[in-house]
């Protein structure tokens, strides 16, 4: 093995992006959590959490950066080194929806108390797999997931586990349809729940987009691995 | 799409019993530039030494196949290799100016060729000067040794020399190694200018410079002609494991 330097930098930058998935990925399920307590001291920390990810994002491009300034690499490993910066980017998104997630817990714990105990009430009872905050839970259980699988994807140049993260799309889709749905449903007929269900359909919606994310991760990796422009 | 100007059909080359080059096929671009790659001892300079006949030069050098020049396969019996020279010019790896004044390096080509008028021979020199992106650093000193010329200039003046006898197509065997960084990139630059008129086949060891002035590159390994085409798409996407391995510097 030769070009031990370039080898060196291309398993650091592996190493952060390992890092960068389990930060952000963590800060999806600490604000899937803030929202089934409304928990406020949470969303504040996963807010001020967010300096992290834009700094593991910022090294990670500099690394990169350097890396292709410095050791000229060709082929597989400038493609890899090129994707990394989008897979950093594309991570650092998900990140910024976390804390989006996490804006709309704190103004969802904001609503009138009668409103806050009921839904509340709603989390704590009606916890059947119907009830919509139940289908938000599990749209974040699935993008978590999505964003660590895309995260490994890279990684690990594992091209099987991509199709599982397609299909985990078409499951979110779905889930979100359902939400969209309920939440519609929910309001006509009371207009004291509306504040509460644009929050969870932004909710939703930030899910749903960070599963987005986790595609453009795994489409990305499709190119490092083959080089296939489709995918770039 | 441009013309092939130079098509090598089971180009074979032998030095006595060493086989050197095996069976390359490959179809070179009119007026485009195209790189040879590989490690040393990979026949790339061989190769490139076929195409005008150099080899020739060498004892126990045996070719087979054919290398079709505009349509005529130039290891034909009958063939006038100085009219060939003079169609297929060489620059090579060290500056190699004649050691006398840098205007007699221009005409000294053309003179062989019978161009005796003054006049001339002044329009040839200053023309190919221009071409080499010399003139105006020597227009004032055109009877200055051309051994005092910088390296860089030296080479340029070698091309300048080349250019003078107005081949086709001009061979450049690592014409940048012995250069420092600010005349390597003058040469890429020239070489970028030149491709408007001349077909261009480059030998280099450094795979940044083949990446940065051809169109087309071709991976030559143990006098096999491994993988040949767009050179961003060899530099991107390579589809042979052996050229993969050979420009990310994972080889052996």
């Amino acid at each position: 093995m030769t070009r031990l330097k370039l080898e060196e930098q291309i398993e650091r930058i592996k190493k952060d992006i390992n890092d960068m998935t389990e930060f952000v990925s963590k800060q999806l399920r600490d604000s899937m959590e803030a929202l089934s307590n409304l928990d406020k001291k949470l969303s504040k920390e996963i807010m001020g959490n967010d300096r992290i990810a834009n700094e593991l994002y910022t090294n990670i491009k500099e690394r990169c950066i350097q890396t292709i300034a410095l050791q000229q690499p060709v082929a597989r490993d400038l493609r890899f080194i090129s994707i990394s910066m989008d897979v950093a980017s594309n991570l650092e998104r998900v990140g910024d929806y976390a804390v989006d997630i996490a804006k709309n817990v704190e103004y969802i714990s904001k609503e009138p108390q009668r409103v806050r105990s009921r839904f509340t009430r709603e989390i704590l009872t009606l916890f059947e797999p119907d009830n919509e905050i139940a289908l938000i839970l599990e749209m974040g259980g699935i993008a978590e997931k999505m964003v660590n699988k895309s995260g490994r994807v890279f990684i690990n140049n594992d091209e099987k586990i991509i199709k599982e993260i397609y299909e985990l799309e078409d499951k979110l889709d779905s889930l979100f349809g359902q939400i969209f749905q309920k939440l519609e449903d929910a309001t006509r007929n009371d207009t004291e729940k509306i504040h509460l269900a644009l929050n969870l359909i932004l909710i939703a919606r930030h899910l749903e987009r960070i599963g987005d994310h986790a595609v453009n991760i795994a489409n990305r990796t499709l190119y490092a691995i083959r080089g296939n422009g489709e995918y770039i | 799409m441009p013309n092939d100007k130079i098509e090598c059909k089971e180009l074979n080359l032998w030095y006595g019993n060493t086989h050197a080059l095996i069976d390359i096929n490959m179809k070179i671009k009119e007026k485009r530039v195209t790189a040879i790659i590989g490690p040393s001892g990979c026949g790339k300079s061989s190769f490139i030494r076929c195409l005008n006949r150099m080899n020739d030069l060498i004892e126990n050098a045996r070719v087979s196949g054919e290398i079709i020049i505009d349509g005529v396969n130039i290891y034909d019996n009958g063939i006038d290799i100085f009219s060939l020279r003079k169609r297929v010019g060489m620059v090579f790896q060290k500056p190699n100016p004649f050691p006398m004044s840098v205007y007699d390096n221009v005409v000294y080509g053309p003179k062989i060729h019978g161009v005796g008028d003054k006049e001339e021979l002044d329009r040839i020199v200053k023309k190919s000067l221009i071409a080499a992106a010399l003139w105006d650093e020597v227009k004032d000193r055109l009877d200055v040794h051309a051994l005092e010329l910088s390296g860089g200039q030296q080479q340029r003046l070698c091309i300048a020399r080349a250019l003078a006898v107005e081949p086709d197509i001009i061979l450049f065997d690592e014409p940048c190694s012995a250069l420092d960084p600010i005349s390597t990139s003058k040469i890429e630059d020239l070489i970028h200018e030149l491709r408007e008129n001349y077909t261009i086949v480059i030998v280099t060891h450094n795979m940044q410079q083949a990446a940065r002035v051809s169109d087309y590159t071709a991976f030559f390994l143990l006098g096999r002609l491994i993988e040949f085409g767009k050179t961003k798409k060899l530099f991107e996407n390579p589809q042979k494991k052996e050229t993969e391995d050979y420009i990310t510097g994972r080889f052996g």
